[in-house]
């Protein structure tokens, strides 16, 4: 794998797709802009908004990378992509470096432009504006968006999976092939469950019974994390296979 | 150079290809010729590997082109139009593509490019039909590929353009360089080509070199009715008939071999023709 062909195909991916992702960037600035005044006048611990914005990240993110691919919704533009030459492995990585690692970058920078024209207009009407309360804003995302980068991980790497293997709506596909393991991951425990109530007199348990004292939560969240980490990398690696054998029909 | 053995292709519950062979080797212009639909295209995806047969094998450079390996693709350019992205200027076609290529030669792309008054400036969409023709021809040209697989160049150019068109690809082709020419519009390859590829229903009906077929075939012009007694086809022209016979005598000496005559020929008259060039010959 060559670091001088990944650069060329990022580069390539950028100027194809930058009218998207000049829109995009607009929009998540615009709208984290106007997340920030609540922050800003209504709360000191930057707390309230912080759902909105985990929501913003992962939702956009999501859709980047569900069309990661977009070069499979046609057979002339797959054709024209699984020509360019470069290794498979060369073509992923900068599939992944855009629309994964790429969206991260993005998101940091429309939140540090956004942060900062909301501080000079929100806080200096309110006249709380300080250099100090400025740079504690700007950084906190580094705070808020840290614990849930391994389940955007995830969610971008089966993203940009089903990019590669639905050639169209993939994000569409991704939702409704989620939701359907989903209902089946809850049937099964389901199923479980009424097995144990009924045989084992699950009834009678209380949950501290079940749950064992002292339990780590810490270790049960990093396990957690790992688990997204892991399976986010298996996503990766089935991509890189997959599109090994994509066809441009 | 190339190499495709037993390939079958089926698309869409319609089958392409059934056993097809094809050898095709280096320092030569083939001409692919065939009417809409008789599989000139698929066959060049198939080459190129943007698409894989469902058995058979397809070996070009002695690798297989299904891999799709990084120094395989750097050694073959397929020019088709549809494969454009026309929202980026055709300097940034240039500049985000012509890295991918080790051989590309800069120098020889804006020779071309200011031969033809290609205006690289202006968004791909923006260039007429033919502009782009020219823009990818100069491109396929300046990228020093070794195979390169030309899918109906010809098509939107002007006269003028045809005629830069012709010698530009018989000063491209040398010993290394294999290209290969997809046409329905056979006049425009004329003295070009050599060998003929005739492709019918996904099979081909004649793989012949030009001398082979001026070998075996005579090329005839007369004012009235053709009666040669090996009379394979004839046509109308303004000045009476040209026809195509099989040669009686090495003594018959006739024109040059003309394709529009041997493709209408050997469309209507294929068992004859495969006859004439041998099994060997086609598929």
């Amino acid at each position: 794998m060559q670091t001088k062909t990944v650069k060329m195909l990022i580069k390539r991916e950028l100027t194809e797709k930058r009218q998207s992702l000049i829109w995009l960037s607009l929009l998540t600035t615009l709208i984290l802009f106007f997340t920030f005044p609540k922050q800003l006048l209504f709360t000191t611990n930057l707390q309230d908004g912080h759902g909105f914005i985990h929501f913003l990240f992962v939702s956009i993110g999501a859709y980047l990378a569900g069309s990661s691919f977009w070069e499979f919704s046609s057979a002339a533009k797959a054709r024209s992509y699984l020509l360019i030459p470069a290794h498979t492995l060369e073509k992923i990585t900068a599939k992944i470096s855009v629309y994964i690692f790429g969206w991260w970058l993005l998101f940091i920078l429309a939140w540090l432009i956004a942060g900062t024209l909301a501080n000079l207009a929100f806080s200096t009407i309110a006249g709380t504006f300080t250099l100090h309360s400025l740079f504690n804003s700007l950084f906190s995302i580094f705070k808020i968006l840290l614990p849930t980068l391994p389940a955007i991980f995830l969610l971008q790497s089966l993203g940009v999976f089903a990019s590669c293997y639905f050639k169209k709506s993939a994000l569409f596909k991704l939702a409704v092939a989620l939701l359907g393991l989903g209902l089946l991951i809850a049937s099964l425990t389901l199923a479980e469950v009424s097995l144990l109530v009924k045989y084992f007199g699950l009834a009678q348990m209380s949950s501290a019974t079940l749950l064992p004292q002292g339990l780590n939560f810490k270790l049960i969240s990093g396990l957690a994390n790992l688990g997204s980490i892991i399976i986010g990398v298996i996503a990766c690696l089935l991509s890189w296979l997959r599109l090994r054998e994509t066809e441009a029909r | 150079m190339v190499t495709l053995q037993n390939i079958n292709f089926t698309y869409r519950h319609h089958a392409v290809f059934n056993a097809l062979n094809l050898q095709l080797q280096a320092g030569c212009i083939y001409g692919l010729l065939g009417k809409n639909g008789a599989g000139k295209s698929t066959l060049l995806n198939l080459i190129s590997g943007s698409i894989f047969p469902q058995s058979g094998t397809v070996q070009v450079l002695q690798q297989d082109a299904t891999e799709r390996k990084k120094e395989t693709l750097q050694e073959i350019f397929l020019l088709n139009e549809d494969n454009l992205d026309y929202s980026i200027t055709a300097r940034e076609y240039l500049k985000f593509y012509a890295g991918f290529y080790p051989r590309f030669d800069l120098a020889k792309f804006y020779n071309i490019a200011d031969e033809w008054q290609i205006r690289y400036q202006d968004k791909l969409a923006n260039l007429s039909h033919g502009e782009r023709k020219k823009f990818l021809i100069a491109f396929a040209l300046a990228s020093n590929c070794r195979l390169i697989l030309l899918d109906e160049p010809t098509n939107g150019l002007d006269i003028p353009a045809k005629s830069t068109f012709r010698s530009l690809i018989a000063n491209a082709i040398n010993e290394e360089t294999c290209i290969v020419i997809s046409s329905h519009q056979v006049r425009d390859l004329e003295g070009l080509i050599d060998p003929v590829i005739i492709l019918e229903n996904g099979k081909i009906i004649l793989n012949a070199s030009i001398e082979q077929i001026e070998d075996k075939l005579y090329f005839g012009l007369t004012q009235t009715t053709p009666n040669h007694p090996q009379l394979l086809y004839s046509m109308p022209i303004p000045a009476g008939f040209a026809y195509v016979a099989a040669r009686q005598a090495d003594t018959e000496y006739g024109a040059k071999a003309d394709l529009e005559l041997l493709f209408n020929a050997t469309i209507s008259q294929t068992q004859a023709i495969n006859q004439l060039f041998g099994a060997q010959h086609a598929n």
